[in-house]
C-alpha cells in the first residue's frame, strides 16, 4: 500500500489527471449548481450526448477532437435556447430528438474514418489517464472562461434562475442571460468529456451539487462546496480505479453515486427524527 | 403627470386560436384601488401578463404611463401568483427585495451598501426586518408574501399589481394585509387580481370582472349578498350593470 502510495504521483500522466481533476471540479461546482437549481439536467443531457456528432466529425476530418466537441456542444446549447425561447415548441422532444440524432451522427462518423477508434471510445466513457499537456492548457482556459463569467454575471444568473419573468420587468435581457448560462453548460461539458466521458458527464454535474444543496441554502457556498466534492469525488474515484485496476470513468462517478446516495440516506434520516 | 394610468381600448387576446380576451376596454387613473376579479380561467392573469408586456395583445391597444408596456414595466411593482416561486430555490430575503433594484447593468456578486439602507427601509415599513438573513424557502406564506410586496415597492413603481395575493395568507392576517394596501394606494395605483369579491369589495374602489369581456363597477355597487352569490355561482357577466358597459 505505502510503496503504491509513494510511486504513483511521481508518473506525470497521473499528476496530469489530477489537475484535470481539480480544473473538472471548478467547472462542474460552479456551472452544476445552477443546472441543479434551475433544474435543466434533462438539457444538460442533451448536450452532453449531442457532442459524440461534433467527436465523430472531427475524427472524420482530422481536426483535433476537442475542437469538434466545442463546436457540437455549443450548437447544441444554442439550438435547444433558442427553440425554448423562440418557437415555444415543447423542448423535451427537442432534447430527446437531438440527444439521439448527435450520437447516430458521431457513430456513423466513426464508421466512415478508416481504423480503429479507441479514442472515440475514450470520450465515450472518459479516460482522465490520457489526458494531455495541451488538453490540460484547453481546460484552464475554459475554466478561465466559465469562472470570469459566472463572476460577471452572478447576479443576473441569480435573479433569473429565480424569477424570470421579474428579471424581465427590472429589464434584464432574460434570453441572453439564458443562452450564456446553457453555453457555459456546453463548455463545462466539453471539459467532463475528457475526464469521466460524454455518457456520464450528467452525474458528475449534477450529483455533487445536489449534495451540496442538501447541506445549505446560500448559493454561494453549494457552488463553492460542489467545487470541493466535485474534486473530491474524482480524485478519490481515480485512486480506486487505478488501484483495482478499473476504467477510471465508471470508478469516478461510482464513487460520486455512493456519496450522493449517503448523503441522501442521512437527510432522510434527519428528517425522520 | 397625466391622471390615466393605465389605458386599455378595444384588446382582444387569443391563445392558440381561443380567445382569452375580447374587446377589453378600462381606463386606469392615479390613486385608483381595482379589485379584478372574475372565475379561473377567465383571463384575469392573462391580463395582467398584457399589462406587464409578457404578451402582445392580438389587436387593440394597451398603454401605460402614456407609453407602451414593455418601456414602462420598471415602473411597475409585480407580485406574482403564490406557488409560482420554486420553495428550494437557494436565495435571502435581502437578494429577493434586491433583485426590485436590479437593472440589466448589475454585474459581480458584491452587493452595494446604498442598496443595503433602502432594503432594510421597505422591510422595515413591512415589518419583517428580522427576516432579511433568512431564506425565502424557510418562511411561512404570509412571510413570503410580504418579501415579494417588498420587492414590489423597493422601486417606489408608479402601478402595483397583486395577483392573487391573499391565497397563502390565513384569514387573520388578511385584514392587515388589505389595511396595508389601502395606505399604500394613497400613493400609488393598485390592481389586485382575486377571485374573492366578498372580501375584497370593502377595501377597492373600483371592481373590474373579467370573464373573456370586462365589465367594470364602482366597488359600492356589489353590497347585496344575491349580486355576490351571483358572481360565485355563474359567470360574472350574468350581474346586473348599472354603468352601461
Amino acid at each position: 500500500m505505502s510503496e503504491f502510495n509513494l510511486n504513483i504521483f511521481s508518473y506525470s500522466f497521473i499528476q496530469y489527471a489530477l489537475i484535470a481533476a481539480l480544473l473538472s471540479g471548478i467547472a462542474a461546482g460552479i456551472i452544476g449548481t445552477y443546472v441543479v437549481v434551475k433544474r435543466i439536467s434533462y438539457i444538460s443531457g442533451g448536450i452532453a450526448h449531442a457532442v459524440l456528432g461534433g467527436l465523430g466529425a472531427a475524427y472524420f476530418w482530422n481536426v483535433n477532437p476537442l475542437y469538434g466537441a466545442l463546436a457540437s456542444a455549443i450548437a447544441a446549447a444554442l439550438i435547444i435556447g433558442l427553440v425554448k425561447l423562440k418557437l415555444k415548441q415543447n423542448e423535451d422532444t427537442v432534447i430527446s430528438a437531438l440527444w439521439a440524432i448527435g450520437m447516430s451522427v458521431g457513430i456513423i462518423f466513426a464508421n466512415l474514418t478508416p481504423g480503429y477508434n479507441v479514442d472515440l471510445i475514450s470520450f465515450l466513457f472518459g479516460n482522465i489517464l490520457m489526458i494531455t499537456r495541451d488538453s490540460l492548457w484547453l481546460l484552464v482556459i475554459l475554466d478561465i472562461v466559465i469562472v470570469l463569467t459566472t463572476l460577471i454575471f452572478y447576479k443576473q444568473f441569480l435573479y433569473v434562475s429565480f424569477d424570470e419573468e421579474y428579471s424581465m420587468i427590472r429589464g434584464i435581457n432574460v434570453d441572453f442571460i439564458y443562452l450564456l448560462l446553457l453555453s457555459l453548460v456546453a463548455l463545462t461539458v466539453v471539459i467532463l468529456v475528457q475526464t469521466v466521458g460524454l455518457i456520464l458527464v450528467i452525474a458528475l454535474l449534477t450529483l455533487p451539487s445536489a449534495i451540496a444543496h442538501m447541506f445549505s441554502k446560500s448559493l454561494f457556498r453549494i457552488i463553492i462546496y460542489s467545487i470541493l466534492l466535485v474534486t473530491f469525488f474524482s480524485v478519490t474515484g481515480l485512486l480506486i480505479s487505478i488501484y483495482l485496476n478499473i476504467p477510471s470513468g465508471a470508478s469516478i462517478i461510482l464513487t460520486c453515486g455512493i456519496g450522493y446516495i449517503s448523503a441522501f440516506s442521512v437527510t432522510i434520516l434527519r428528517t425522520k427524527n | 403627470m397625466a391622471n390615466k394610468v393605465i389605458e386599455i381600448q378595444d384588446l382582444t387576446f387569443s391563445f392558440n386560436n381561443v380567445p382569452v380576451l375580447s374587446n377589453i376596454s378600462i381606463d386606469v387613473e392615479r390613486n385608483d384601488f381595482w379589485g379584478i376579479v372574475g372565475p379561473n380561467g377567465g383571463g384575469k392573469t392573462t391580463l395582467l401578463k398584457l399589462i406587464l408586456g409578457f404578451l402582445k395583445p392580438g389587436s387593440g391597444l394597451i398603454k401605460i404611463l402614456e407609453t407602451d408596456p414593455e418601456r414602462a414595466r420598471t415602473q411597475i411593482g409585480y407580485v406574482p401568483q403564490f406557488g409560482s416561486m420554486d420553495k428550494a430555490f437557494p436565495i435571502t430575503v435581502q437578494q429577493v427585495v434586491e433583485m426590485g433594484l436590479t437593472d440589466s447593468k448589475n454585474f459581480f456578486p458584491w452587493g452595494q451598501s446604498k442598496l443595503r439602507c433602502k432594503v432594510n427601509e421597505v422591510l422595515e415599513s413591512l415589518k419583517i426586518l428580522p427576516l432579511r438573513k433568512k431564506y425565502f424557502g424557510e418562511l411561512s406564506g404570509g412571510q413570503q408574501q410580504r418579501v415579494l410586496i417588498a420587492r414590489a415597492l423597493i422601486s417606489d413603481p408608479e402601478i402595483l399589481l397583486l395577483d392573487e395575493p391573499t391565497s397563502s395568507i390565513d384569514s387573520s392576517v388578511e385584514g392587515d394585509f388589505f389595511t396595508l394596501l389601502k395606505s399604500l394606494c394613497k400613493e400609488i395605483t393598485i390592481l389586485l387580481v382575486s377571485h374573492d369579491v366578498a372580501f375584497i369589495s370593502s377595501y377597492v374602489n373600483k371592481i373590474a370582472c373579467v370573464n373573456n369581456s370586462l365589465v367594470c363597477h364602482a366597488s359600492n355597487e356589489i353590497t347585496t349578498p344575491e349580486l355576490i352569490s351571483g358572481l360565485y355561482k355563474d359567470s360574472v357577466t350574468s350581474i346586473h350593470h348599472k354603468c352601461g358597459l
